[in-house]
């Protein structure tokens, strides 16, 4: 049993939280999210659909016991903007926590840290319990922890490119300084990067793409919470120093030479 | 107490005198316009939409306006409001 993973006052046993976006059924992401054994699902806002019955995802996900929800601000493309979306997801939700993402460019999507920032600020006040995605940058990480946010989600690389940890020296700087948790959301693609994530002492991971995109999703989800399970019994564990030099293992008696 | 949306044929041809009572409400609904008669609430609108209340929320320009206060919240002319739900997303 690894430590509990402590989130805006909540307490959680897994440290892999689920997105829920790109599945290719409402069935395979719950199963999905079943086999993850995630504790955190997000999930993002859209128009009502005028023309078709919509795919209920709420009622589904609200049933499987255990889950709380994440509504994210994605498609908000400033802080006033984010805010509206933040209601909106706290209304239909009844969560508490939300995952605040301005990345209002769709090449790279990557987080405006100034909306970010402004945001974060309306969103503490209000109540929420913020959880901003940012920029891998320790600069804006001890900002958004010193006004209020419950944790700082920097980016491995960037959304859906599964590029890894591609920012893996800015995490080491953000980890040596975080008062809150950190936790690596976007950029994985496999379950060892999720392992090296923990491994290195990062909270948590977010994972959507890896597994929604996997060829059998719900066994990707599994991996990864092997994965994030061992990554953090590796960090509990205490890993060995590195060295310079090779060290033996087995003793280098003589007896063989001739 | 459901309020039905009424048809572009009738709101074309109001009857003498009624005028004032059957004008359509313009509003914009998610980015669409959208005519309702008499003075709408929120919850009319909804119902207009066929929307499911319980997994439904709603802005009213930059305002959300709670579930509790939806059959009450009188809509106005030029209104944008978004009605939205909760779907897939990371």
């Amino acid at each position: 049993m690894t430590a509990p993973f402590t989130l805006g006052g909540h307490e959680f046993a897994s440290r892999l939280m689920l997105g829920t976006g790109k599945f290719s059924a409402a069935a395979v992401m719950l199963n999905a999210v079943k086999a993850s054994g995630a504790q955190l699902v997000t999930v993002a806002l859209r128009r009502i659909n005028r023309e078709r019955r919509d795919d209920d995802i709420l009622g589904p996900l609200a049933e499987l016991p255990g889950i709380t929800l994440v509504p994210n601000t994605s498609g908000a493309m400033n802080a006033k903007e984010a805010f509206k979306a933040a209601l909106l997801g706290r209304e239909l939700s009844r969560s508490p926590f939300v995952k605040l993402e301005i990345h209002p460019n769709p090449h790279h999507l990557l987080p405006d840290p100034i909306e970010t920032y402004e945001a974060a600020r309306l969103l503490v006040k209000e109540g929420f319990i913020v959880l901003p995605y940012m920029q891998a940058d320790p600069v804006l990480a001890k900002r958004l922890a010193d006004i209020g946010c419950a944790a700082v989600m920097p980016l491995g690389a960037a959304i859906g490119s599964g590029r890894g940890l591609a920012t893996l020296e800015m995490l080491k700087y953000i980890l040596r300084e975080s008062t809150v948790p950190v936790i690596v959301d976007a950029g994985l693609r496999a379950p060892s990067e999720a392992a090296a994530a923990l491994e290195l002492g990062c909270d948590a991971v977010l994972v959507n793409s890896a597994i929604a995109a996997a060829g059998d999703p719900v066994a990707m989800a599994r991996a990864f919470a092997s994965a994030v399970r061992a990554g953090r019994e590796a960090r509990e564990a205490g890993l060995m120093a590195a060295r310079d030099a090779a060290a033996p293992t087995s003793p280098l008696t003589s007896f063989l030479q001739s | 107490m459901s309020l039905t949306v009424c048809s572009l044929n009738a709101l074309a041809a109001p009857a003498q005198g009624a005028a004032r009572a059957t004008r359509p409400m313009h509003l914009t609904v998610n980015g669409e316009p959208m005519e309702l008669p008499g003075a709408p609430t929120v919850g009319a609108l909804l119902d207009a939409l066929g929307a499911d209340r319980a997994r439904s929320a709603v802005l009213v320009g930059d305002d959300v306006v709670r579930a509790s206060a939806w059959d009450a919240h009188a809509l106005a002319e030029g209104d944008r409001i978004e009605v939205v739900t909760l779907a897939g997303g990371g």
